[in-house]
């Protein structure tokens, strides 16, 4: 399934922004392709809601009884990954908050024209953050690198696209 | 073996450090200290001079087989090492700042001067620098040569932390730092 | 900058040219097939390296620096402030502000190295050069590893494991939430990063509300400038100022040496967090 991917800095600002397809995969619909941005921002205010939740991700999956059993273990439940927080006629949405609080959403599309929910593979997806998370830890480190400006080393770029292959395009 | 002053001179012969650590009642002024200064570089630079030719080529063929024994000073015991704290060591690790006989620098130039009233020792460094010592005994033993050559050596190392490191302090101008002041007379009162 | 036109992003060119350049803001998201375009990128790249083929384990560079050469690169940095300054107060700022970009990347840096469990860190060892490898093997058998990695097979698969710690996170550590859990998070990791020990003690003010002050009995980077008019532990001010504003908790902090009797170089760091975290708090907590 195509997938639109950015990290968004303090500012509201995107610092990198991809979109993954593939050839036996379609790709967005042109007339979809200039909403992602903006449906990607509209749920930028849930983020900031679930920053400050303790639970975040027992609260958005909606399990009415869950929130308080779940709150037992909640030690070593990560409040990093924040699981499916949105969606938008059929376009599932995820979030991830680095600790510098540094977002990263992506828009997950199902592989049929918009009829049917796109399904999240949690596992997955917690994968691949996780691993873009590193990258940007290791953008970090660079000492040219300004906090909030875009990302546009073309190595970041280039393996940013090898890991959505690896765990989102199967 | 008290030691009653210790100054420091600089490459161009400049005093940059002096300090007393015995009242005494015939204190000289700051400007014959100065003079004193500029008469110990004339003297050292003198004192190369004056070194006879022959010894001068044994020491620069003692200087190539490595270390002769005479241009190697012993290390001497764990002298005015900081005895309750013993982590507070500056740069440098271990007990002591160093543990183990070193080579002389000074090579060619004056190294002690012996008078009926006192004594005097002068550590040379690599780059020009001269660290002095004025005891109050007259003693011509090497025991106390070496002695004295050790205590210069770590208040050399003293210099390096915290002169050197001190970022408000400009080379070449007198020394002007609390931390060396408290560290040399923790040195010297635990002689 | 560039003075490139913003396009919409339909007009992406074709996807074999995308990829190679990296992310442009000016054109938007690419398009690419991630097939052909990090096939390409890899063989472009191959002999380049760069921080992201590096490891962020932390034995893969060595850990420790020797005090010396830090005291003199310091030592350099304040000269350096203090011949650029015209007062006391920009000399501290200008510490500050070297400082607040480190804190920056230590808040990241030092949380996500934490999410690593100790037991998968003695297996990446194993992997890159047996049980023997010290931490400079380590980075050269990853350096070996790019020229391989365009052709695929199994070189790629090396510098994967070896660059990624990713992978083996199970559970990535919590982001802190509340103002005594970043607080300690200061207290601890931080400075046991910066300086191989916690600090001596986090004490709220008793006076005011949003006061908290973290206090270092022997701080180690001025440890060798003796006292002056200008306090140089603000470039630990700075440090901890990044840490707490990446974390969402903005704040000023300064230095005020207050000796004590055992120890007569005792700093204590005022961390004054903004009103707006104290609301926060009680309304979310």
């Amino acid at each position: 399934m195509p997938c639109y991917f950015a990290i968004i800095g303090a500012r509201d600002n995107p610092i990198y922004e991809a979109e993954f397809t593939s050839q036996q995969l379609n790709s967005f619909p042109p007339e979809l392709k200039e909403l992602n941005p903006f449906i990607l921002h509209a749920s930028l205010d849930i983020i900031e809601d679930l920053q400050w939740q303790v639970n975040p991700q027992s609260i958005n999956s909606g399990s009415g009884s869950g929130g308080f059993l779940r709150s037992r273990n909640s030690s070593n439940n990560g409040n990093c990954y924040l699981g499916k927080i949105d969606h938008f006629y059929g376009l599932a949405i995820t979030g991830y908050l680095s600790y510098g609080n540094m977002k990263f959403v992506m828009i997950h599309s199902s592989n049929a024209n918009g009829s049917t929910l796109a399904q999240v593979e949690d596992w997955s997806v917690r994968s691949f953050y996780q691993e873009v998370h590193e990258l940007f830890v290791k953008t970090l480190m660079n000492p040219f690198y300004k906090l909030n400006d875009p990302i546009t080393s073309p190595v970041f770029d280039s393996k940013v696209r090898a890991l959505a292959r690896r765990y989102l395009l199967k | 073996m008290a030691i009653q002053t210790i100054l420091v001179i600089n490459k161009s012969g400049g005093l940059v450090y002096q300090r007393d650590f015995i009242k005494t009642s015939a204190k000289l002024s700051s400007n014959e200290y100065l003079i004193l200064a500029g008469t110990l570089q004339g003297v050292v630079a003198i004192a190369s001079q004056v070194t006879p030719k022959a010894l001068q080529i044994s020491a620069k063929a003692g200087s190539k087989t490595a270390n002769e024994p005479s241009q190697l000073i012993p290390y001497v015991g764990s002298l005015g090492a900081p005895t309750q704290n013993l982590s507070d060591m500056g740069s440098f690790m271990g007990q002591d700042f160093f543990n183990e006989s070193f080579a002389s620098w000074n090579q060619s130039g004056l190294k002690h001067v012996t008078t009926d009233q006192l004594s005097m020792f002068l550590y040379q460094t690599l780059t020009g620098l001269k660290f002095v010592a004025i005891s109050t005994q007259s003693t011509t033993n090497a025991m106390a040569v070496s002695i004295a050559e050790n205590l210069l050596r770590k208040a050399y190392c003293l210099y390096a932390d915290y002169v050197m490191k001190n970022p408000f302090h400009d080379p070449d101008m007198p020394i002007k730092c609390e931390l060396f002041d408290s560290h040399l007379a923790e040195l010297v009162g635990q002689l | 900058m560039s003075h490139k036109i913003i396009n919409p992003s339909t007009s992406v060119p074709p996807a074999n040219a995308a990829g190679s350049t990296g992310y442009d803001y000016t054109i938007g998201p690419q398009q690419t097939l991630p097939n052909s375009s990090a096939q390409s990128v890899a063989s472009t790249l191959a002999g380049t390296r760069s921080v992201y083929h590096e490891s962020l384990h932390p034995g893969a560079h060595g850990a420790h620096v020797s005090v010396a050469a830090y005291a003199f690169l310091f030592q350099e940095m304040v000269s350096q402030a203090r011949n650029a300054s015209k007062t006391v107060s920009e000399i501290e700022l200008r510490l500050h502000r070297h400082g607040y970009h480190i804190g920056l990347r230590l808040l990241e840096l030092l949380k996500f190295r934490s999410s690593v469990t100790p037991g998968s860190g003695r297996s990446f060892f194993h992997k890159s050069g047996g049980p023997a490898a010290t931490a400079g093997d380590a980075v050269g058998g990853a350096g070996s590893a790019p020229s391989g990695a365009g052709a695929g097979g199994a070189g790629s698969i090396g510098t994967a494991q070896d660059e990624s710690l990713s992978s083996s996170i199970t559970t990535m550590k919590r982001r802190d939430l509340r103002l005594l859990e970043v607080l300690q998070f200061v207290h601890g990791p931080v400075w046991l990063y910066l300086f191989d020990r916690a600090s001596d003690d986090l004490v709220k003010s008793s006076e005011r509300e949003n006061e908290y002050m973290i206090i270092d009995n022997t701080p180690s980077i001025t440890r060798f400038i003796s006292s002056t008019n200008v306090q140089c532990d603000f470039f630990v001010c700075g440090i901890i100022e990044g840490v707490l504003d990446l974390a969402s908790f903005p704040c000023t902090v300064t230095a005020h040496s207050v000796p004590e009797d055992k120890f007569d170089r005792r700093v204590v760091f005022v961390i004054r967090f903004d009103q707006e975290v104290l609301e926060r708090e009680a309304l979310r907590f």
